[in-house]
């Protein structure tokens, strides 16, 4: 049964690079979801928010902490507020190159 | 003193610019520097972050700028309200219908809140839909990460701004106003321009007003800056084309200004140790038809 994650039981108006991460980490530390059938809810979410950095960074700290999920994270399914924002993100999640840690953090 | 043709912009580029020639470097007790608005019709918020700036340049010789101007006229009214809540950044000053107030973004994780606030100002001020202040909202928050991620390194002694701040004002159309509405927003970073950030990663001889043009095209920035998966200024450039706006920007010596027209640009001067602008201004205007 697909898992649904809300985006902003997790999520602050922080800095987009950060809250990506922090969703990333947050999703790969929840022992029962199962990216391969997950759905993230990032309705009523501020759109400055959810931008290419969010996403973006949210697909490098994949890579980072478990590297063979990244392309089962490109997948995942994003309910947003906008057809807009699922045309951008589908643009970002396609065109993302992982960065090696070392120089991502540069 | 508005900026909205790329001739205004530029006199109130050499306005800024004169008083700085007549402001020398001094040491000891501050001298006075009177800028006067008696005569001015009407300021924007390109206006209100070049007084800033304007401000902490003539602080750095040892003057002091004094403002003067008609109490009861339209400009000095807007610059009360805008200043007053700069300093006091408590709410006490009320903004017109229409009217985002010159603020400080002091940490990146101020900047989903203050870009969220303007486009509230849009939604309510204008006949903007929901879906066009998101999309407006968007790709402003891509441009302010942009600049919190690559424009501002860390603050250093001397420099113009010891903190990486931001300063951000911007305006709606009125929603009674007959005019056709429009919402503008301008920023201003005091961090590395973006000719000092292409320079060295582009073909050699463009001169500050090239290099900022060549950043609006896409694919440039994110060949260039390491990390930089967005498109960033390409996006806003379709995006002030797509609604008849308009984008300038300003910075170290460059000057760039987009529309549905012509581009356009130019170099104010040649000097790199002394530029104009110790950082980038861009100015966003977007008209709804």
């Amino acid at each position: 049964m697909t898992t649904t994650i809300i985006g902003r039981e997790i999520l602050k108006n922080g800095f987009p690079p950060d809250e990506g991460r922090r969703l990333a980490e947050a999703v790969l530390n929840n022992d029962s979801v199962d990216l391969d059938d997950v759905e993230i809810d990032l309705t009523a979410m501020k759109p400055a928010l959810l931008i290419s950095g969010f996403f973006n960074s949210f697909l490098q700290r994949v890579y980072e902490l478990k590297p063979q999920l990244l392309e089962v994270a490109r997948t995942v399914s994003w309910r947003l507020d906008f057809e807009f924002q699922q045309a951008a993100v589908k643009r970002w999640v396609d065109a993302f190159k992982a960065q090696d840690p070392e120089r991502a953090a540069l | 003193m508005t900026s909205e043709t790329p001739d205004a912009l530029l006199d109130m580029i050499h306005v800024v610019h004169a008083f700085l020639q007549h402001t020398p470097k001094h040491h000891g007790k501050l001298k006075k520097g009177l800028l006067s608005f008696t005569s001015c019709e009407d300021i924007d918020a390109v206006t209100l972050l070049l007084i800033m700036y304007l401000n902490h340049q003539m602080a750095r010789r040892g003057w002091q700028l004094f403002l003067i101007g008609d109490p009861g006229s339209r400009p000095w009214r807007k610059i009360y309200r805008n200043l007053g809540n700069m300093k006091r950044q408590d709410k006490i000053t009320k903004p017109e219908p229409g009217e985002f107030l010159l603020r400080e973004v002091s940490s990146p994780q101020e900047m989903v809140k203050v870009i969220s606030e303007w486009a509230d100002c849009v939604r309510a001020d204008t006949s903007a839909s929901d879906e066009q202040a998101a999309l407006w909202e968007m790709k402003i928050g891509e441009i302010v990460t942009n600049s919190f991620q690559h424009g501002l390194g860390p603050g250093r002694p001397g420099e113009l701004f010891r903190h990486r701040s931001i300063y951000i004002a911007g305006q709606a159309s009125c929603i009674s106003d007959p005019k056709p509405h429009m919402a503008h927003l301008a920023a201003m970073d005091f961090g590395r321009t973006i000719p000092a950030t292409l320079e060295n990663k582009l073909a050699e001889g463009l001169t500050d007003g090239e290099l900022i043009q060549e950043a609006c095209q896409r694919g440039v920035t994110a060949r260039s800056v390491i990390d930089n998966q967005g498109a960033g200024l390409a996006d806003l450039v379709d995006l002030v084309k797509a609604n008849n706006g308009s984008l300038q920007i300003l910075s170290r010596n460059g000057l760039a200004h987009i529309s549905h027209r012509h581009p356009y640009s130019r170099n104010l001067q040649r000097d790199t140790k002394a530029p104009f602008l110790e950082g980038s201004l861009t100015s966003i205007r977007l008209n709804l038809t």
